[in-house]
């Protein structure tokens, strides 16, 4: 049995293409981290694409979807040798100060995340992390705990909306971040349109968080995801509405 | 005659001779010594500006105006422009006698500072002729042009250059070029237009020169003119002695620099690190494109500066005169020395757009604080994601349209109090990396609200859209007696019925429930 759990892991990596199989992201992905969403998205968020987020409320769990992401895009989970660390431990008190994730198993988070080795992005580009018109204070405290850089976190704070898209732009079309996330409640189709190609031009991870009433606009965004909560368990339901290559699907990640 | 073959076959201008004068005079045939001075070729170009005064004071053309000399026991008037000359005002006059000629006319008060400074922005600019440049109290520049007579295209292209720049700015010049600054600033007052290449002409053409080109006291020339003497030439042929107890041994000292006997002494200028400029603009300007494009200007300048003195910008400024107003003041902060124009327009147009223009703008200044380059350690290969120097644009481009303020990194601080657990870092990057051996025992939200929200309680237990149940917690927080922001609090991670999950504190003071935190 083991035998076979292991062979279909290493069938799913999306560099071996299989006929009859959908047909794997040709396109740079960086591991989301959770094994159910790398096997719908066929690898993980798309590089140089846009993507877009519609949570249903704030604060359930949807920045945590991402947050493994961008922990290895900012260089953090890397040992001395600069290689991402192996399998993260799952102590119940203070573990080495080496490892990953959160000390605390009871709760903790990222204790069902799988190892970063066996995550499809072995090597990467560690870069700058742009968070642009949060909601609220990022935490540096919580985001170090995590495993995050964080004195490679940018954090841009605009009054008015299209200082929100505008900024989104410059920073991908600069090409300079490794992932630039942002929050925004307009619903201008041509400004998304020129946010995707600004992301094409860059190769950054690019995330736009939209509130859930822009579910019904057009948007030119390459990968776009509902996030709901689950009535049971402290679960997420990822609901994929359109992605480049495979069909919507559903799935549901526990966080 | 050996000596008189010497003379004969030494190359022209390879030092100016040292000749007695008689012997100028009467002939080469008993020179009485030839020192043949080992000074390199040394060719000097005055410009003099004429109408200096008037100009600071920014005349009208058309109407008739004078400037007025206030210093002296009689004030008088020192320059007119050609309407005031027409109704029959002369420099000299008292303004009674000026005003009774021509009641019109606009008498303007002497601004010598004003006219210092314009003399030091046109010595800015003519910096790049030749690094050797000396500013004259008489509201002339002295240039060295002998090495820079190659690059410009000789003596007629480097005249063309140079007058050009200086009617490009506005002010009316006079050229003179000789092989000794005195020389060539006498030549330069007493009307211009002539080039002596080589020194053994000098003495000719000095000759010629009346004595008030050469900006000696009253009294002196009084004396000379008592003596006789009407014309530079008629000193030189005075007896040396004589004319040195009559008059001073410093005006014979400036005759012997001009002939080029004894070796002339004056500082020359140097650029500072600053840079000031000021651009008046032809009508008043109601958008930022207008601004804008003066602002192309004077970036032009700056540019000219900055290679100049091979640095870059730290902290641009742009000032804006409003007319009744007090000046708008612009700033563009640099993260590292820049002198990449294309890129410091860029930021100031983000500025600009960024803000609106609270009056009509009549003068467009620009100021720039500079600082050496510093040499940036790089890979050269590197990947364009990894290079310091884009990232610096971006994050100037982001703060040159929404503030400074709104792009900072963050950092931890060690610490008990949630709120004072980290800081802004306004320099990304700079703040050393968290030490990651310290483990935080308990739970910390991601998103930290900036004041903690008071939240309404139902029989003890707090609502923040639906009853609030407690999955983990107390965590005890009492710290901060040190600086009277002490905090005395019970932390839990509470959900909500929507599955959002809250870092909730209670106040032990006052029993209160507040938000602090979200987490996810």
């Amino acid at each position: 049995m083991e035998h076979r759990e292991r062979l279909e892991q290493i069938l799913r990596d999306p560099r071996i293409w299989q006929a009859g199989r959908k047909s794997a992201a040709a396109a740079r992905t960086i591991s989301t981290c959770w094994v159910q969403l790398d096997e719908a998205l066929g690898g993980g968020w798309p590089l140089g694409q846009l993507t877009e987020l519609l949570p249903d409320a704030h604060g359930f769990g949807e920045f945590s979807l991402l947050m493994p992401a961008l922990i290895l895009l900012s260089g953090g989970w890397k040992d001395a040798s600069g290689e991402v660390r192996g399998e993260h431990r799952r102590d119940s008190g203070g573990g080495p100060a080496t490892a990953p994730g959160h000390a605390r198993d009871a709760e903790g988070k990222f204790s069902k995340m799988h190892a970063p080795a066996r995550c499809f992005a072995t090597n990467v580009d560690s870069g700058w992390v742009m968070l642009i018109a949060p909601p609220h204070v990022p935490y540096a405290p919580a985001f170090a705990a995590h495993g995050f850089d964080v004195s490679r976190l940018l954090v841009v704070r605009t009054r008015r909306q299209m200082d929100v898209l505008w900024a989104m732009e410059q920073a991908l079309r600069s090409g300079t971040c490794a992932a630039v996330v942002a929050w925004s409640a307009s619903s201008d189709e041509r400004a998304l349109r020129r946010l995707q190609l600004a992301a094409e031009e860059g190769g950054s991870l690019a995330v736009v968080f939209r509130p859930p009433g822009s579910r019904e606009c057009a948007s030119p965004a390459a990968l776009r995801m509902r996030l709901s909560g689950s009535h049971q368990g402290h679960g997420l339901r990822v609901q994929i509405l359109r992605q480049r290559h495979g069909p919507p699907t559903t799935v549901r990640v526990d966080i | 005659m050996a000596q008189f073959h010497r003379k004969r076959f030494s190359s022209p201008g390879s030092g100016s001779s040292s000749v007695s004068l008689a012997s100028a005079v009467a002939g080469p045939q008993s020179p009485t010594r030839v020192v043949a001075a080992r000074t390199s070729r040394q060719l000097w170009l005055c410009l003099y500006f004429h109408d200096l005064p008037l100009e600071a004071a920014a005349a009208p053309d058309t109407a008739a105006c004078a400037v007025l000399n206030g210093e002296g026991r009689r004030p008088h008037l020192l320059l007119c422009n050609s309407a005031a000359e027409a109704a029959g005002v002369r420099p000299g006059m008292s303004v009674n006698a000026a005003l009774a000629l021509e009641p019109g006319l606009q008498v303007v008060r002497r601004d010598v500072q004003r006219e210092r400074a314009i003399l030091t922005r046109l010595a800015a600019w003519a910096i790049r002729f030749t690094p050797i440049v000396s500013l004259d109290p008489a509201n002339a520049l002295l240039l060295e042009v002998g090495a820079s007579l190659k690059l410009f295209g000789g003596l007629a292209g480097l005249r063309a250059a140079v007058s050009d720049g200086v009617r490009s700015r506005g002010y009316a010049v006079r050229m003179a070029f000789a092989p000794t600054r005195r020389a060539a600033l006498w030549l330069a007052r007493a009307g211009g237009d002539i080039a002596i290449t080589d020194s053994r002409y000098l003495p000719g053409a000095l000759a010629k020169l009346p004595l008030d080109c050469l900006d000696w006291p009253a009294k002196t020339q009084e004396t000379l003119r008592r003596m006789g003497v009407r014309c530079l030439g008629d000193s030189l042929r005075l007896p040396r002695d004589g004319l040195a107890r009559r008059i001073g041994a410093r005006w014979l000292r400036e005759l012997d620099e001009a002939l080029g006997r004894q070796p002339e002494a004056r500082e020359s200028y140097s650029p500072t690190g600053h840079f000031r400029d000021l651009l008046e603009l032809p009508a008043e300007a109601h958008s930022s494109l207008q601004v804008l494009a003066a602002l192309q200007v004077l970036l032009a300048r700056l540019y000219r500066h900055l290679q100049v003195q091979q640095a870059g910008v730290q902290t641009l400024w742009i000032r804006l005169a409003h007319r009744g107003m007090t000046d708008t003041w612009l700033r563009v902060g640099l993260l590292r020395p820049v002198a990449d124009i294309r890129h410091l327009r860029r930021l100031a147009e983000l500025q600009l757009s960024a803000s609106r223009l609270a009056a009509p703008v009549v003068a467009v200044g620009l100021r720039a604080d500079t600082a050496a380059f510093r040499p940036t350690d790089g890979d050269l290969f590197a990947e364009g994601r990894n290079q310091p120097e884009a990232l610096a644009q971006l994050l100037e481009s982001l703060r040159a349209r929404l503030g400074f303020q709104a792009v900072h990194g963050v950092g931890t601080v060690p610490g008990h109090r949630p709120e004072r657990a980290w800081h802004v870092v306004t320099e990304p990057g700079s703040w050393p990396p968290p030490n990651t051996s310290g483990r935080l025992p308990w739970q910390r939200p991601l998103w930290l609200l900036e004041q903690p929200a008071l939240l309404d309680s139902c029989g003890g237990q707090p609502r923040c859209g639906g009853t609030l149940t407690p999955a983990d917690g107390p965590e005890r927080i009492e710290s901060g007696w040190w600086d009277g922001q002490d905090i005395r609090r019970d932390y839990y991670v509470m959900h909500n019925p929507h599955g959002v999950r809250l870092w909730v504190f209670r106040d032990r003071r006052d029993g209160a429930w507040y938000l602090h935190g979200i987490f996810g």
